[in-house]
């Protein structure tokens, strides 16, 4: 059987069709239980080039136009038609969580700009000079998670973003002037509040300074589906 | 690709001006992981580039490295 690119998971087929690929191949779908995986037929993995990047996130974008709510694939996913259903199979409740997650939303990409990274976050007690290895060492790992999924800079937007972030993935870079992509949720119909949100709330920032990019498919949103 | 990372204040400007750019598609989808088959070849020109040297400097250390742990 023939290798198929995988693009994204889908609530829904697309109507009236998927329309082309990113090697101008034709897009079909294959259902697993309530999953619909949008593919094209393609002998090997394409190469990573900005044309291919591009034509891989142009046809995600017209898919999520097309559909109620879709989880974008990482680029490069070729795979064996069997080998694609085993592994939504596998995954079909945690993936159908996602879906529901955004559905009829979009992402929107915060980009936090400064001089430097925030100072670091007091350490810990980890419970006190008797705890044991085991508290620390989870005390360690939350402080750990907390310093690379959080971005503190953001406090004073927090009040009038909370209404609309239905949910938010933090990368943090630290590395002037990025110090930290945040990921915000958004239903689709409050793209424009959470535009005038982030805008009318910058000011609060300085000297550190925001870039909302946005609406995206829910890239930062879908779980690692073949991984 | 180039290794050479950007100026400073290349750096700024560009982050500063990012919009619906080269910059959120490479972030969109390098995040979400390149599967990689081989050498990462972006073949770009002008601001472009810049973005995409950013970008994957980036993502580079963040997240190709995991990616590749992944992958074994």
């Amino acid at each position: 059987m023939s290798d198929v690119y995988v693009y994204a998971l889908l609530s829904e087929a697309p109507r009236p069709d998927a329309g082309a690929g990113l090697s101008a191949e034709p897009l079909r779908v294959v259902r697993v239980g309530d999953l619909v995986a949008a593919v094209g037929e393609m002998a090997e993995r394409p190469v990573v080039s900005e044309a291919t990047l591009r034509a891989h996130d142009a046809v995600v974008r017209r898919l999520a136009g097309a559909v109620d709510a879709i989880l974008p694939v990482r680029f490069g996913a070729v795979l064996s038609e069997s080998a694609l259903t085993d592994a939504l199979a596998a995954r079909a409740r945690e993936l159908t969580a996602a879906l529901a997650l955004v559905a009829g939303r979009a992402q929107m990409t915060l980009r936090v700009l400064g001089e430097r990274a925030a100072p670091a976050a007091p350490a810990e007690d980890g419970g006190g000079s008797g705890a044991g290895p085991g508290a620390r060492y989870l005390t360690a790992r939350r402080a750990e998670w907390r310093r690379t999924h959080d971005a503190p800079e953001l406090a004073p937007l927090r009040p009038t973003l909370a209404a609309l972030v239905k949910a938010e993935r933090v990368t943090r870079h630290d590395a002037p002037p990025l110090l930290a992509s945040v990921y915000h949720l958004v239903d689709r119909d409050a793209v424009p509040a959470y535009l005038e949100a982030v805008e009318g709330g910058s000011a609060a920032l300085a000297p550190l300074r925001v870039a909302a990019t946005g609406p995206w498919p829910p890239y930062a949103f879908a779980p690692e589906a073949l991984g | 690709m180039s290794t050479r990372p950007p100026a400073r204040d290349e750096a700024r400007e560009i982050l500063a001006t990012a919009d619906s750019s080269l910059l959120d598609v490479v972030d969109n989808l390098l995040t979400k992981g390149v599967i990689l088959s081989g050498d990462v070849v972006l073949g770009l020109a002008g601001i472009d580039l810049i973005y995409a040297r950013l970008s994957v400097l980036l993502c580079a250390v963040d997240k190709l490295r995991e990616i590749q742990e992944e992958l074994g």
